[in-house]
């Protein structure tokens, strides 16, 4: 079984804090599940009772 | 003593939602990503969708069908269920929806591709999120009642949809949440 090596010169170590704040960056503005939306309008387009 | 949630990373409201983002710490280490994503209006309120699923460091991209048993799901749900609370604290008067990722017909196309079991008429795999969802609502049923105030969206077999009053143990494919006193 091959091995794959990777350079780790240029990684840096970084908090999970400052991880997570870079993911949030990188995220800002996307949907995430657009998917999901749509599905949640098909779901009240498809009401037929409802108590609220 | 054992962790029961992990550290959640906020980020900012918009009218079109929320996102909270932290890191699941089991075998290894994935970041997962929560999304409460504005749908429409009903009834006078404003309705978002509760998402989540594994952010790829690698891709970029966020899935909610994968399963990565990480050994660590029960810290994982807990974690996104604290979030339910921080997202009426921010949008107190609009409604949330939680339908599990594991309910759509593409979920169980997928997993017959790959899954040993071989299911024929029902994947036995879905419905599994929300089954764990009404679990913790069913579990938590009077507690949470002082709270919110829960429905059940089911799906009938000319494909309608019926909101109820949430009833505990029965089955819902859809559950909703309001704040109580709004």
């Amino acid at each position: 079984m091959k091995t794959k090596e990777k350079n780790t010169d240029n990684l840096v170590t970084v908090s999970e804090m400052a991880l997570l704040t870079l993911v949030a960056a990188k995220l800002e503005g996307v949907v995430l599940f657009p998917e999901k939306i749509e599905e949640a309008k098909a779901f009240f387009a498809s009401i037929e009772t409802s108590v609220i | 003593m054992a962790t029961t949630n992990y550290t959640i990373l906020e980020t900012s409201k918009t009218n079109q939602g929320t996102k909270y983002i932290f890191t699941s710490k089991g075998k290894t280490d994935i970041v997962k990503a929560i999304q409460y994503s504005y749908v429409q209006e009903y009834n006078n309120k404003q309705v978002y969708n509760l998402g989540f699923g594994d952010y790829n460091m690698e891709t970029g991209e966020t899935d909610d069908i994968v399963l990565t048993d990480n050994g660590d799901t029960y810290v994982v749900f807990n974690t996104v269920l604290t979030t339910k609370s921080m997202f009426f604290e921010a949008y107190p008067n609009d409604m949330m929806i939680v339908q599990g990722s594991d309910s759509a017909v593409k979920f169980s196309e997928k997993c017959r591709q790959t899954c040993k079991r071989k299911c024929i008429d029902v994947c036995k795999k879905a419905h599994r999120r929300i089954g764990v969802y009404r679990e913790y609502v069913n579990r938590n049923f009077d507690e949470l009642n002082k709270e919110y105030k829960f429905y059940g969206g089911i799906l009938s077999v000319d494909n309608k949809i019926i909101i109820e009053d949430y009833i505990e143990g029965k089955t819902y494919q859809s559950v909703l949440v309001i704040k109580n006193n709004v």
